[in-house]
């Protein structure tokens, strides 16, 4: 669209749509040649195995064939040559703009922005100030200039002069002065591409038009995507596939990790009997119901799995009933129930390591809240008439290991059942009040009213609230890491007792660093997760299609 | 039936204003039992907050003080008569009285101010303090200077507004692309960007702590922003909400030959403030909390480059012997997010309630 329908500009008269034409094959062509090259150079390298060589030679492949489709579109004066040309020329440019930043140390550079940012949040806070003002129409105009002056002046607190010249300076050697040339000119092969003339030449439609539109806007988005989303995501699956420390050459193992994640058996002992003289060689005990034993070869994997199921029992159970029941109170015209709302939902954005820190101190054995809140309800009660003699003791709620991933519970529910309040509550305010009136007509009471006509209808945001609590408490790990930091591995608890997946994860990952097999484990947590996720789909389909 | 038959009865028989006064008490009474759970609840979710504002303001010691209070309070101190050193004070049998020494066996020698003579001996850890209630302010000062927390304080504002800039821009990008514009594998990718909206964010802690290394960006706050400022959830919320926009808005500036981009800026993007500042809020809280990704990344000893979460947590786990500090930083770490959430509340609640469920 905006190519067709922009102004012809001072660009379109200095050179001819057809002699650009010309040129842009005979850049293709260049480029061709480039990708080749670098597709070369990196298989010759001195480690063409590594993950990013793959996916420097995948992108030069892809490139080069890209190159010759749109040279082939350009003779012929095809659309196709006109998206080719645009694409390519964009990408490289933002790609060799990247590098360029990258090579110049403009990313890393960052960290000097943290020393020097101090000095600019004063201007910020003006910056922001003035910028509020200027819905205000009197000081309007005023304000916007203020907003300006204020950022330039944060720009220029900060370092932005100093930054700008060594990063003029670092632009002197040869590769740095090769990348910002091949960006400005593939930038300018982009744009000049999109003008009118030559998009009519070119034969361009509006549809073609606006499929470059469309990539244009959604590339910030989409690129990114694929560097931290999509690739890694790949990247994982193929990690877990390999043995691998992070740094020297990953060994291809095939299903190796899996199968000894996976690996489980089933004995019988004797009472008094060790796990470990009924099962098979290589193998744990993990538990034991009656004489049954159940081993595993990661005994401490299947530890954690036993672990974050007790966990996810009750904890989803409490952040989601309560929940529900609040809700449904929260859902009346009564006055200041949005202050309860926002109230409620405090502690959900307090973030975990400060709620972690908060609770640690609660539950302290000795001078922690929760303890003497405990005894002082034990007295109250056994001074009251009738009632047996109470003593609440003296819980060690984080050091005892029945009580660890107990306490784990109550922060965690304590940290979600008010945000999930408000989640139900849009569910509640979202249901026709007709449907209650009707079935009310018809005598049904309360209960009846509830059970039979509210909570099918709230049967999405059921699935939705279970859903996300139940995605967060799988993946539980900053709780545990801030209540138990002095466990090895750390956040694992007395005995092991809070060793969530995840917490295991990390030290095989990023203490004994064994990626692959750190990356297999994740994979086995995401299929629980998604295993989980979709029961509850399944539920919530059931629930609808059951009224 | 037969129920509402029988009550419009009563109805007719009592008179409108008896019935009316009944229904009116039996609402107050209602409203008032609806208050009162609430209310409890409320406390219930609050108190740790009192408890941590309390303890941040509270002297070491005053901490691991039994029982617990929650305002900070420091033992009062006195002079003995012909001395100027400053004893504890301590409330023995009704009287104020100082210690004056220690006399083994956990005893101690507690002097009256007025008669240094008149001395009792007693227990001294069960003995009662005489107490006032005193902030100490300073614990903010210590934290932000001794501890490095201003770095990480500062640290922390910066690569939020940078996510929080970042993911609007690509967002409001994105989700232009994704409701107005026509392209080919538009809604394949639309529905892939949905469906990674479910994948956790476990899968991605290995893999994306490699490229991390590719890029040699580990142990930097480039780190913490780059990889968070293309957000599939965003793009989604505000491909959702311009759908929702009329297209009759759009035809005027199309005619007058406005390009995409003047429209998305002059048109979309003032009509779209609550998705924008809901987005907001939620990426603001989202990157000023996270710890995990922080904690994997950045070096536990290169305290320049922490964020407050990972200082928090590094805090915690080494000097767990000055908690008031720690509780202190907790405060500043909270103070931030829930200012902002105050301010933005009016459309953060009702949006991300009702994208959840749609």
């Amino acid at each position: 669209m905006t190519a067709t329908t922009t102004s012809p500009s001072r660009w379109s008269g200095a050179v001819s749509a057809p002699t650009w034409t010309t040129a842009m094959t005979a850049w293709h062509v260049v480029h061709l040649l480039g990708a080749v090259a670098l597709a070369v150079v990196v298989q010759q390298g001195e480690d063409p195995s590594g993950a990013v060589a793959a996916g420097l030679v995948a992108t030069a492949v892809a490139f080069a064939a890209g190159d010759v489709a749109t040279i082939i579109g350009l003779r012929r004066r095809r659309p196709s040559g006109l998206l080719g040309t645009v694409v390519i020329s964009y990408l490289t440019a933002v790609g060799s703009t990247a590098l360029l930043l990258q090579r110049t140390g403009v990313f890393t550079g960052m960290d000097a922005l943290g020393e020097s940012f101090a000095r600019g949040v004063p201007f910020l806070l003006l910056a922001v100030l003035a910028f509020a003002a200027t819905a205000w129409p009197p000081v309007a105009r005023v304000a916007r200039w203020v907003a300006i002056g204020a950022i330039g002046a944060m720009l220029l607190a900060v370092g932005l002069l100093p930054g700008l010249l060594t990063f003029l300076g670092r632009l002197g050697g040869v590769v740095e002065l090769g990348l910002l040339v091949v960006a400005v000119t593939s930038a300018f092969a982009a744009f000049r591409s999109r003008r009118n003339d030559v998009v009519v030449h070119l034969r361009g439609t509006s549809s073609s038009s606006a499929t470059l539109d469309g990539l244009l806007f959604v590339s910030p988005n989409a690129l990114g995507f694929l560097a931290f989303f999509a690739g890694p995501l790949l990247f994982s699956l193929w990690v877990s596939l390999n043995d691998w420390d992070a740094f020297g050459t990953p060994d291809f193992v095939g299903l190796a990790n899996y199968v000894r994640i996976m690996s489980l058996t089933v004995a019988t002992a004797e009472a008094g009997q060790l796990g470990n003289e009924v099962l098979l060689n290589g193998y744990t005990e993990v538990l034991r119901l009656g004489n049954i034993v159940l081993g595993a070869q990661d005994p401490v994997f299947w530890k954690s799995i036993v672990n974050i199921l007790v966990f996810a029992a009750l904890a989803i159970p409490l952040s989601v009933v309560p929940a529900l029941g609040l809700a449904s109170l929260l859902n009346s015209d009564a006055p200041g129930i949005k202050v309860f709302r926002a109230i409620y939902f405090v502690p959900s954005i307090a973030g975990v390591v400060a709620v972690a820190l908060i609770w640690r101190q609660l539950f302290n054995a000795t001078v922690g809240w929760v303890n003497y809140l405990l005894d002082r309800l034990a007295v109250a009660w056994s001074a009251l008439p009738l009632t047996p003699e109470l003593v609440a003791g003296q819980p060690q709620w984080l050091s005892d290991n029945s009580l660890a991933l107990i306490s784990l519970v109550i922060v965690f529910a304590w940290q979600y059942v008010g945000f999930n309040t408000v989640l139900f509550l849009a569910g509640l305010q979202s249901i026709d009040p007709t449907l209650t009136e009707a079935a009310m007509i018809d005598g049904a009471n309360r209960w009846q009213r509830f059970r039979y006509i509210i909570l099918p209808q709230l049967a999405p945001t059921t699935f939705f609230v279970v859903a996300s609590t139940g995605i967060l408490a799988l993946q539980l790990f900053g709780e545990a890491v801030v209540l138990f930091p002095t466990y090895t591995p750390v956040g694992s608890g007395p005995q092991g007792s809070t060793l969530t997946p995840v917490v295991y994860l990390y030290d095989q990952g990023f203490r004994r660093f064994a990626q692959g097999y750190a990356s297999a484990v994740a994979w086995v947590l995401f299929l629980l997760i998604f295993a989980f996720t979709f029961v509850q789909f399944r539920r919530q389909r059931a629930d609808v299609e059951g009224v | 039936m037969a129920d509402t038959t029988t009550r419009e009865v009563e109805r007719a028989d009592t008179g409108l204003a008896d019935s009316d006064r009944r229904a009116r008490r039996r609402e107050l009474l209602r409203r008032a039992g609806l208050y009162s759970v609430l209310t409890v609840v409320g406390i219930g979710l609050l108190f740790p907050f009192l408890v941590v504002a309390g303890a941040s303001l509270k002297a070491r010691d005053d901490i691991f003080r039994y029982p617990p209070r929650v305002l900070p309070y420091t033992q009062d101190t006195a002079e003995l008569a012909g001395q100027d050193e400053a004893l504890p004070l301590y409330d023995i049998d009704g009287e104020e009285r100082v210690l004056v020494e220690s006399v083994g066996g956990g005893a101690g020698a507690f002097a009256l101010p007025e008669d240094p003579d008149d001395v009792v001996e007693a227990n001294i850890r069960t003995a009662t303090t005489v107490d006032s209630v005193s902030p100490r302010p300073e614990n903010f000062d210590e934290v932000l200077d001794q501890q490095n927390l201003g770095r990480s304080l500062t640290n922390t504002i910066l690569v939020t507004l940078l996510v929080v800039g970042g993911t609007v821009l690509t967002s409001l990008m994105g989700g232009y692309a994704f409701a107005r514009i026509d392209f080919p594998g538009r809604d394949a990718l639309f529905l892939v960007y949905i469906g990674s909206i479910m994948v956790p964010f476990v899968i991605l802690i290995v893999p994306l702590y490699q490229v991390m290394v590719a890029f040699g960006w580990v142990d930097s706050l480039a780190a913490l922003v780059f990889p968070f400022v293309f957000n599939a959830y965003g793009t989604f919320l505000i491909r959702q909400f311009f759908v929702s926009i009329p297209k009759e808005l759009e035809e005027a500036a199309v005619l007058d030959g406005a390009g995409r981009w003047t429209i998305l800026w002059r048109i979309f993007v003032p009509l779209s403030t609550p998705a924008i500042a809901t987005l907001s809020t939620f990426m603001f809280l989202y990157a000023w909390n996270s710890f995990v990704w922080p904690f994997i990344v950045i070096n536990a000893g290169n305290t320049d480059n922490h964020v407050l979460t990972l200082s928090l947590q590094q805090l915690g786990g080494r000097a767990a012997d000055t908690p008031n500090l720690i509780f202190a930083a907790v405060m500043i770490a909270i103070a931030v997010p829930v200012t902002v959430f105050v301010l933005a509340q009016r459309y953060f609640v009702e949006n991300l309630a009702s994208s959840g469920i749609k």
